[in-house]
């Protein structure tokens, strides 16, 4: 795998990494918190390299 | 060495490398950790936003109600939909945001074209037209992310008025362009 | 831990526990599509299956890479290139290559067939255009399932794309997105982006085999005013335009000439006859699933074509194809294909009786229309291990 493709899954392993530490620490907005995981799935569906 | 033996970092790197550097040249501290995390709970609403519009563009074409909207604006007659473009391609774009391309603007651009505009010069007016969705609910994507970052105080619509002057003429420049295309060929020829 | 603590964390857990199990749902049918092989039974005339990687050793190990099919005959001849599924959404380009493939005989000449020419977009699936990820082909012996594509390469194969594609040598600038497609990315070079080195591959074929004819086998909207044609430019023009009448005049079938244009950059029907002795011709067939205003996108509208929208269209003259209440079906179009890549071949061996093609037992237009496409394709657990390739 080229060096520059390694980066972007570094960099979607950190926007990833924000993401969930947002919802662990999110107390009050519910719709927040599943905003948090919807935005996640595709970040991890790559991370994962699903699609 | 250009272009050809030049990587393909792609905008996402290209904005990375952007903040880096700034976070190693800016004379405060700053915790990267801690920005990053207040910016992705800022900008939320607008990454959700942009899933979502994804799903229910999917939904809507499995279902065949994109379909549906496209025939519906393909079968328009020529001077109503010159006019209703206007009002179609920034709603499209408000609703779906990058969806209304792809939802209206091929076939439309086919249609366009088959009938004597230039293909190329008719989607330049296009992409003058769709911006402006970018500011209409429900979606106003940069429109909540110039509020956000501007740190404007005052209502959306307030800020939403205030540019009805070059929503006005960007509007017209866009419609003219998209009606005259084919005259204004040169443009294309000049360009390159 | 106080009940409000608690009720909150029982609140996250469930939201964590249905949306990893929509995760995993949708992530399990997207990875078994993308790793879903795809059995061809080797038919009687194939005498040679190599890999592209070969060609251009970029592609080793990675998705890109993908089967090359030689059609060797007894005596020599002309040579024929034949690519399917350049772009992986358009169906009836694979599954004519396959009936060469399950089928063909060559008695004079050489066939070199790649039915998958961009085999990490046969892996991949459209964002937004809601097409089903398989389709079966009905078959005497039970249903041949294929995977359903996507018209660029994945973006887990190559990524990211450029801000704008820079097209390898002319620098004619290009939508980013053509980075992944392999009819944007001819000539290709051989340490460019992986699509760049499968384009390369194929130049290389032509170049080392020395082969006449290069045929790259599509299906268009019928919205869109390059479809039902043959696409040629000036070296090859004189064969398609024969072609074209001969199939009109015999089968019954439209199939014009449209002129490849010099200013366009990248495509196969240009850069293959820039870059080489090759004569490039491209083959569009109308395909009213990939047509925006249509109904829902099914594996049905898919396989017949039918659809209320475009007939309504159709009636009021917004199509660039005659189109009515029986659709365009894949026998049609994959008929379409088997006729005019015969057709090629034939009115190529007038041309230069020298470098005669003769390949026998492939079906015309009018037996894939009466006998349907599964007619032509053998069941891969009847056949002999060896003679099953898995794509």
């Amino acid at each position: 795998m080229p060096l520059i493709m390694i980066i972007y899954y570094v960099i979607s392993a950190f926007i990833a990494g924000m993401l969930v530490w947002n919802f662990i620490r999110e107390k009050k907005n519910v719709n927040d918190m599943l905003l948090y995981l919807l935005v996640l799935i595709p970040l991890v569906l790559r991370i994962l390299r699903v699609k | 060495m250009w272009p050809f033996s030049t990587p393909i970092l792609g905008l996402a790197l290209e904005f990375v490398i952007a903040a880096l550097v700034a976070w190693l040249v800016s004379p405060k501290k700053i915790k990267i950790l801690a920005l990053s995390r207040d910016t992705m709970r800022r900008l939320l609403p607008l990454l959700a936003t942009m899933v979502v519009v994804g799903m229910l563009q999917q939904i809507m074409t499995v279902t065949g109600v994109r379909g549906m909207i496209s025939f519906a604006v393909i079968s328009t007659p020529l001077i109503l939909l010159f006019i209703s473009l206007a009002l179609i391609i920034p709603v499209s774009e408000g609703v779906l945001t990058y969806g209304g391309a792809a939802i209206i603007g091929i076939p439309l651009v086919w249609f366009l074209d088959s009938i004597g505009l230039h293909a190329t010069v008719a989607i330049a007016g296009l992409s003058l037209l769709w911006p402006l969705g970018d500011g209409l609910p429900p979606t106003a994507l940069i429109g909540r992310l110039s509020v956000m970052v501007s740190e404007y105080k005052g209502p959306y619509w307030t800020f939403l008025r205030s540019t009805w002057v070059p929503w006005l003429v960007i509007t017209v420049v866009g419609i003219l362009m998209i009606i005259f295309s084919a005259r204004l060929e040169f443009l294309v020829r000049w360009s390159m | 831990m106080d009940n409000k603590t608690s009720r909150l964390w029982t609140v996250k857990l469930i939201f964590l526990l249905v949306m990893t199990a929509i995760m995993v749902i949708g992530g399990l049918q997207l990875y078994t599509h993308r790793h879903y092989k795809m059995p061809i039974v080797i038919g009687p005339g194939v005498t040679k299956v190599a890999q592209l990687s070969e060609f251009s050793e970029g592609l080793k190990g990675t998705m890109a890479d993908t089967d090359v099919f030689f059609l060797e005959g007894k005596e020599e001849g002309g040579k024929v290139f034949i690519m399917a599924n350049t772009h992986a959404n358009e169906p009836s380009a694979l599954l004519a290559s396959l009936i060469f493939i399950e089928n063909a005989v060559v008695e004079k000449g050489t066939l070199i067939i790649i039915p998958q020419f961009n085999n990490s977009a046969s892996r991949n699936t459209r964002p937004g255009d809601g097409y089903p990820l398989y389709f079966e082909i009905p078959t005497e012996w039970g249903a041949k399932k294929f995977r359903m594509g996507n018209r660029d390469a994945s973006p887990l194969d190559q990524w990211p794309d450029p801000d704008v594609y820079i097209h390898y040598p002319d620098k004619q600038l290009l939508s980013f997105i053509d980075v992944r497609n392999t009819n944007r990315t001819w000539p290709g070079r051989a340490n460019g982006p992986l699509m760049e080195r499968v384009t390369h591959g194929a130049m290389q074929i032509m170049r080392e085999e020395s082969v006449d004819m290069a045929v790259d086998i599509h299906g268009a909207e019928t919205m869109f005013p390059v479809t039902n044609c043959i696409v040629a430019p000036d070296k090859s023009v004189r064969i398609a335009t024969m072609t074209s009448l001969t199939v009109k005049a015999r089968e019954g079938f439209e199939s014009h000439v449209e002129s490849s244009p010099s200013g366009f950059r990248g495509l196969s029907h240009r850069e293959i006859g820039d870059y080489s002795e090759t004569m490039p011709f491209l083959l569009e067939a109308p395909i009213p699933f990939l047509d925006q205003p249509t109904g829902p996108k099914t594996a049905k509208l898919l396989l017949d074509g039918k659809d209320p929208f475009l007939l309504s269209l159709s009636k009021k003259g917004k199509l660039f194809v005659s189109y009515d209440e029986t659709g365009w079906s894949m026998e049609k179009r994959v008929g379409q294909h088997c006729s005019v890549v015969l057709e090629l071949m034939r009115q190529f061996s007038r041309r230069l009786p020298e470098k005669k093609i003769e390949v026998r037992n492939v079906p015309r237009y009018a037996e894939v229309v009466k006998n349907g496409v599964g007619y032509y394709f053998h069941d891969p657990k009847k056949a002999d291990k060896d003679k099953v390739v898995l794509n």
